[in-house]
């Protein structure tokens, strides 16, 4: 949540009357209307011009039975693109396809595995990763294989699939259908019962492969690794076949994922409609405080104006809680006649799989005209083409805004996509230089498989599968050091020249691909006396929505959280009235542990190093619908949540500090201001994602932290959450801390710190170049308007604080 | 806080769970000094412990070689065996008839163990000891033991390895002997033991066995006595049915830390008690044949379940043995024997006996019984009011109706 917690007038332009009617050309009406009225707003705009097919023919080997099976589902040619993935992959190439959403690319890959199923019995392993994506290509698969009557079998093999299943799937199946979490823990350390599979294994097929990125990615290279090491065991080399969304790098994900260079394919032969791209910024509200009219207005605004000329419209929203919040808004405009089916729906993570599966039917055969959804609808999940995407607020990323525009886009008529910038410096400072966003490739997608934790999980479960000899190679570390240090933690034996695992246990129990994964909560509705699940929230996202006295939203319905038991992982909720939401306070204390690299930096020093961090979640403020306004707050009662990870911070020499500032209450709020602009600009410059840093202000020693107090100005807090006042410290050494988020880190903090010069001069630029007068969301961070009245600048101060960091005559 | 500990806080942080602690220990130095690596692991545990925090150190207990280290040959004297390689004992014993075992010799081994086999076959009696037992790649099967009858006494084999470096050897020994084998017979073999070893062939490259006839007494045993035990552990068919009582007995779950223990250490007194234990594990189950056999004939003088026992019969023999079964024990059935007895009647038609069986449950309520009932008034009878007297007790659902519906009409059109 971003929303400053102050009464905010709603927009005040009134709606059009004669809205633009659906139809072959109602998005370009759309557009033509917005920009008539609501030219103001407009910052940026784009548009791609229709683009026509590039055909190919169907290659003369095809199999005649699945040449049929195109024909009789229309298919006479092949797209330029799949033509081009066939030649690799026959030719055994490992192949990335890079192509939009809707561009035919499950053909690419079901062609040549086909192929070869009928060929030579030859087999492929599906990996995608989530099940619902699993579902939908096993569909499909089996679409064309009736069609052709071709014989083929493809199975799904995950969590869901009943034991007396299971051996079927193995010893049968031609196609295996799974994800990589099932594949690392259910498949590689049983592969003696895969014997079969392993020795035909000719393809290995991962979809969305843009999605195996950060942690996630790192676990799923190693994963690969132990996938080819078992497949050498058996004597097979499979052939790679990816897809990914576009992203800077795919060439260079695809092949630090399989561990050998991969072919790129990055042109689409399939047609696409113009599509339409708006830039919009929501006006000011408040020019002294630089506050805007929230992203959440505008975004329902302009939905209403979709949907009242018959354009059926996806909203994106960035958080769980914001789906929920529009999507009630939503609700009360379209589906507020209970006697008619409802129109609006929203999508997210957390729901139960069969009402995602409803909803995903529900819009597939047109029967709701606009979904609310968060990134969990990112992913090639079918829901048919939409021709409006709103989106509440920049994605993070320049990829993940590509993707998801993509939902909405036709072949055969106009669409619209509109980037609603929040007042996040990130949003603001690319609707502001819409040539940024318009002109910049795509983010790379990192990955580090060799970071050490991750990689050391990995060889205690490869060794598990099959001892590892000398000579061996896994991963870019000394294996054989690792080998040693597992040796004398106890859990390998080394006999001559082979190490065995010598646990009673089994390692891939214990090693979580997705960080996430420790144990989902589940939402338990006891109303009336019953006990039903309504609900799954992840771990990692529990302490922050589940807390005692949370409202929790369930399609815009909400829920009072009464009880929560941390350690079954439940909460228990009740049905309520409540005409406000909940929002938790975040506390993050942080001590340095060690320091690899320091450079001086203008009148202070730059460092990176280990620290330590502990995040406490001490509370919680009621939000009202509508005016926004704060009317009160509640304890929370929950574990600390620690971590070890490596960091990037900046400290001012004290004879600065006390040189450039009155006072040192002055000096906190310019390193808050300062900490905000700088972890939004570091976001960029290392082109991650917001979320893959944290930042907090503090001690060095964890003494005290910073945090913004309900007074507006800085405040200096002990853990335990007492207050303390910076100017009785003896020693007063702030630092701005930006961390790897997650623990041990994945390789962040080295190219922050080789950035460190611009991260400064960029935040320095955000700042000067804001519009407002004393600091706003877009820049420094909220503040309040009593700022004003005391006379005193915390946008100065932050301003003070990078100048004294900024280093002259280089950058 | 040491190193295991803070790679534990690490493991936890990310979001798994730390590993369970092991028992057994390796010597670090010769870990380090045998890679000549020693530079690089001492990176290595430096960035962990960055990682993880301050400090340095390992917790693991430091264990050299014992002195009391038993080297195979001497391990292969003390169990009486010998070394078929350097890493491969093999044990071969004749069994005498006179060796007790609880209350029975093994001259019981030789007794008629219908319907679980004919004295005829080619019988082995087989059971594992493992590192673990959880499955899996990782999972060796380090003792295999292998029991035969020849002229109908008891030979056992057993096949121990030192090393890992001797599972090849082993497998090779143990599917020679299990060729001569067209009967296993085993505890929970058919979803542990077996497919175990069908693993490590297929980790040793080794092909797969012959698949030979198989009889798992888990399943009769489940089937005989869990409703009266606590269990069905191999330990409770023991007590319970062999009179034997393991004093000394190692834990079966001890199993795997006694092998690693001697890899890590030389010490071999725990490894020696697997053997024994497997021993006895094989002995017993030379005799579950003959005494379940017993069993099935007088399942209710046992404590068995008499339908239980029915069911074993009717998949080992056939339908009439189990009836017979069910007959001779009449006036020990539950409903559902009873209701099973009669059906088995109805069958053959024999109504007399069936239908005082339905009344007596009938009397109870027991929907069964009233349907039988209805349905013999109805269709033998033709007496549509007793039929519908039955009938209307019945649950309602669409088939009562129908009937209901159906023999008031019947009623009717006899009135007009």
């Amino acid at each position: 949540m971003t929303e400053p917690a102050r009464v905010l007038p709603e927009d005040s332009v009134p709606e059009l009357s004669a809205e633009p009617q659906g139809g072959e050309a109602g998005a370009r009406r759309l557009v033509e209307r917005i920009k008539e009225r609501y030219a103001k707003r407009i910052t940026g705009e784009l548009v791609l011009p229709a683009r026509p097919a590039q055909y190919a023919d169907l290659p003369v080997d095809l199999d005649p039975a699945i040449a049929g099976a195109l024909r009789s589902r229309g298919v006479e040619q092949l797209y330029s693109h799949q033509r081009e993935a066939w030649d690799q992959i026959r030719a055994g190439r490992h192949t990335v396809v890079v192509t939009p959403t809707a561009s035919g690319k499950t053909l690419c890959y079901n062609l040549p595995v086909l192929q070869a199923a009928r060929e030579n019995k030859a087999k492929a392993l599906y990996l995608f990763p989530t099940k619902a994506l699993s579902q939908d290509q096993v569909a499909e698969l089996m679409e064309l294989n009736e069609a052709g009557d071709l014989g083929v079998r493809a199975y799904t093999f995950d969590g869901d699939t009943p034991g007396d299943a299971r051996k079927a799937v193995r010893t049968r199946g031609d196609i295996v259908v799974t994800n990589p979490d099932m594949l690392h823990q259910g498949v590689l350390p049983h592969h003696t019962k895969w014997a079969q599979f392993f020795e035909s294994l000719q393809y290995v097929v991962i979809d969305e492969t843009h999605t195996y990125r950060g942690v996630f990615g790192s676990h799923v290279a190693n994963v690969m690794r132990r996938l080819r090491r078992i497949c050498r065991f058996y004597g097979a080399d499979p052939v790679f076949i990816m897809s990914s969304a576009t992203i800077a790098n795919p060439e260079e994900l695809a092949s630090g994922l399989v561990g050998e260079p991969v072919t790129a394919i990055t042109e689409s032969g399939a047609p696409a409609g113009e599509r339409h791209l708006l830039l919009w910024n929501p006006p000011v509200v408040n020019a002294d405080l630089g506050i805007r009219a929230s992203a959440r207005s505008q975004v329902t605004r302009i939905a209403r104006m979709a949907l009242r000329g018959k354009l059926t419209t996806i909203i994106f929203a960035r958080t769980r809680l914001m789906v929920e919040v529009i999507t009630r808004y939503m609700k009360d405009v379209f589906d507020n006649d209970p006697r008619k089916a409802s129109r609006v729906a929203a999508y997210r993570g957390g729901y139960l799989p069969n009402e995602r599966r409803q909803t995903e039917k529900a819009l597939r055969s047109g029967n709701v005209d606009c979904v609310i959804a968060t990134s969990a609808l990112e992913l090639g999940v079918d829901i048919g083409s939409l021709d409006v995407c709103l989106l509440t607020g920049y994605p993070g990323t320049i990829a993940s805004t590509w993707q998801r525009l993509g939902r909405a886009g036709r072949r055969n008529r106009p669409s619209l996509g509109v980037l609603v910038a929040s007042s996040d410096p990130l949003d603001q400072y690319i609707i502001r230089n819409p040539e940024f966003f318009l002109g910049q490739s795509p983010e790379q997608a990192r990955i580090a498989p060799d970071q050490l934790l991750i990689l050391l999980d990995h060889v205690r479960c490869a060794a598990f599968e099959l001892p590892f000899r000398k000579g061996e190679t896994f991963g870019g570390e000394d294996l054989e050091s690792l080998l040693a240090y597992l040796e004398e933690q106890g859990v390998l034996h080394r006999e001559s020249d082979t190490w065995h695992w010598t646990e009673d246990s089994y390692p891939a129990q214990s090693v979580s691909l997705r960080s996430v994964a420790e144990g989902n909560f589940v939402v338990v509705d006891t109303t009336d006396g019953q006990q039903q699940i309504i609900a799954e929230v992840d771990f990692s996202s529990a302490a922050e929505t589940l807390y005692e006295g949370a409202i929790y939203l369930v399609q815009a319905v909400p829920y009072q959280v009464e009880r929560l038991d941390w350690t079954g992982r439940k909460a228990f909720v009740t049905r309520t009235r409540a005409d406000y939401y909940t929002d938790a306070i975040d506390y993050t204390r942080l001590k340095i542990l060690d320091g690899f690299e320091r450079s001086p930096a203008g009148q202070g020093e730059a460092a990176r190093g280990e620290v330590h961090i502990v995040r406490r979640i001490p509370g919680y403020k009621k939000i009202r619908y509508y005016t926004h306004e704060n009317i009160g707050y509640g304890n929370i009662h929950l574990p600390d949540q620690e971590m070890h990870t490596t960091a990037v911070w900046w400290q001012m020499a004290p004879e600065a500090l006390e040189q450039r500032f009155a006072s040192r209450h002055e000096a906190l709020d310019g390193f808050l201001g300062a900490a905000y602009a700088m972890h939004h600009v570091a976001a960029l410059v290392v082109m991650s994602e917001p979320q893959d840093l944290g930042r907090a202000v503090g001690d060095g020693d964890a003494r005290w932290f910073a945090t913004v107090g309900a007074n507006g100005r800085g405040q200096l807090r002990t853990l335990d959450g007492g207050e303390c006042d910076p100017e009785q410290e003896g020693r007063f050494r702030p630092a701005v801390f930006l961390y790897d988020h997650y623990p041990g880190g994945v390789g962040l903090s080295a190219p922050l710190f080789d950035a460190r010069q611009r991260v400064i001069g960029d935040a320095l630029t955000l700042i000067r170049q804001c519009d407002c007068a004393h600091g706003c969301p877009g820049c420094i961070g909220p503040i309040l308007a009593s700022d004003e009245v005391r006379g005193f600048s915390p946008k100065q101060a932050a301003i003070t604080v990078l100048e004294g960091l900024e280093s002259h005559g280089s950058a | 806080m040491g190193l295991h500990d803070r790679l534990n806080t690490l493991r936890r942080q990310s979001g798994s769970e730390p590993p369970a602690p092991g028992r057994t220990s390796a010597d670090p130095h010769s870990a380090g000094a045998a890679s000549g690596k020693g530079n690089v692991l001492d990176e290595i545990r430096a960035r962990l412990d960055r990682m993880g925090g301050a400090g340095t150190g390992r917790t693991r207990p430091n264990r050299t070689a014992a002195e009391s280290a038993t080297p195979p040959e001497e391990l292969a004297r003390r169990l009486d065996g010998e070394l078929l390689t350097p890493q491969v004992i093999q044990l071969d014993r004749a069994m005498p008839d006179c060796h007790a075992h609880g209350r029975h010799t093994l001259a019981r081994a030789r007794e008629p163990a219908m319907p679980f086999w004919n004295t005829d076959q080619r019988l082995g009696f087989i059971d594992t000891e493992t590192t673990g037992l959880a499955g899996g790649a990782g999972t060796v099967a380090f003792l295999v033991g292998l029991a035969t009858l020849r002229d109908g006494r008891v030979r056992l084999r057993q096949w121990l390895t030192t090393a890992f470096a001797g599972e090849g050897a082993l497998l090779e020994a143990v599917d020679a002997a299990l060729s001569e084998c067209d009967h296993l017979v085993s505890y929970n073999g058919k979803t542990f033991d077996l497919p175990l070893l069908r693993d490590r062939r297929r980790m040793q490259r080794r092909p797969d066995a012959q698949e030979a006839a198989h009889t798992d007494f888990l399943h009769p045993v489940r089937s005989l006595f869990s409703h009266a035990w606590p269990d069905c552990r191999l330990r409770t068919v023991e007590e319970r049915l062999l009179g034997l009582d393991r004093q000394d007995d190692l834990p079966g779950a001890e199993a795997p830390w006694a092998w690693k223990d001697y890899l890590a250490s030389g010490r071999s007194e725990e490894l020696e008690r697997v053997v024994r234990h497997n021993t006895d594990d094989i002995l017993s189950l030379t005799l579950l044949g003959p005494v379940l056999a017993s069993v099935l004939l007088q399942p209710a003088a046992h404590g068995a379940s008499v339908e239980g026992a029915a069911r074993l019969q009717e998949r080992l023999q056939g339908a009439d043995t189990a009836r017979r079964l069910l007959e001779s024990h009449q006036h020990q059935l539950s409903p559902a024997g009873r209701l099973w007895l009669a059906r088995e009647w109805r069958r053959e038609g024999r109504y007399d006996q069936a239908v005082p069986v339905w009344e007596a449950l009938a009397e109870q309520g027991v929907q069964e019984a009233l349907e039988a009932l209805a349905k013999y008034h109805e269709h033998q009878r033709r007496d549509w009011k007793r039929a519908l007297q039955y009938a209307g007790q019945l649950a309602s659902g669409p088939r009562a109706k129908a009937r209901i519906a159906r023999l008031q009409g019947r009623i009717e059109a006899t009135a007009r």
